[in-house]
């Protein structure tokens, strides 16, 4: 595993939007230009985000963005798992697997995944969004 | 091989007899992930500018050190462990 550029851009997406959502619909080209992103890249990870249900899209004139429900009910480990298409370091085998495979799978890769969960559980974009969060993981 | 030897992770034996054994029977995970993907860093903030700045950066921050922390962990002989057990028909 290692987080793409996809997952990097649409985290930052969300959470500008889940800042500026209370103003409306927010167009992709405001957010590139404060994040400093491409908006054609933000266009494709918006299409991703609206597909799998974090984002609402509203069309015509002053249309934009919007998140799906509130930023306490989206959870960051959910936008990871749709953004970096599955976040898990675990590879299920594809045919047969030796011994030191399997080893290696079952005592290294699926712990780790556990220990990757257990760090996020809970954690909703709410909690990122705001400062308090900020500050206090620092 | 080659960038495991060059981290001293393992050591190599000459002779008809020769070939490869670790170095020391405390290596981690994260000691061979780093060794063989050069830098293991999961998270994408090296080197960015906008960090302080940057909300995002804290989820990565913390994934980082949930990977990190994690493998430091896991030992190899651990790993080795399982694999005994799994042979003489308990474990895994």
């Amino acid at each position: 595993m290692k987080i793409s550029t996809r997952g990097r851009y649409g985290l930052r997406l969300l959470v500008d939007i889940a800042e500026h959502g209370m103003e409306g619909p927010i167009a992709l080209s405001i957010v590139a230009q404060r994040q400093k992103l491409s908006e054609k890249y933000l266009q494709q990870v918006a299409l991703l985000l609206t597909r799998s249900n974090f984002l609402i899209s509203v069309k015509g004139s002053g249309g934009g963005y919007l998140l799906s429900r509130s930023p306490e009910q989206i959870l960051i480990y959910d936008v990871l798992d749709v953004l970096e298409g599955n976040i898990a370091f675990e590879e299920i085998p594809q045919g047969e697997e030796s011994a030191i495979e399997r080893s290696i799978r079952l005592h290294f890769y699926q712990k780790l995944d556990q220990e990757v969960k257990k760090v996020f559980e809970g954690l909703t974009l709410a909690e990122v969004t705001k400062a308090e969060w900020f500050t206090y993981v620092i | 091989m080659i960038p495991l030897r060059k981290a001293e992770l393992v050591e190599a034996e000459r002779g008809v007899q020769g070939g490869y054994h670790l170095a020391r029977p405390d290596i981690t995970c994260h000691e061979v992930l780093c060794a063989s993907e050069g830098d293991f860093e999961p998270v994408p903030c090296k080197g960015c500018e906008r960090t302080d700045a940057c909300k995002t950066h804290q989820i990565w921050a913390l994934l980082q050190s949930a990977v990190v922390d994690f493998s430091k962990q896991v030992t190899i002989a651990e790993l080795a462990s399982h694999l005994v057990e799994s042979e003489a028909g308990g474990g895994i």
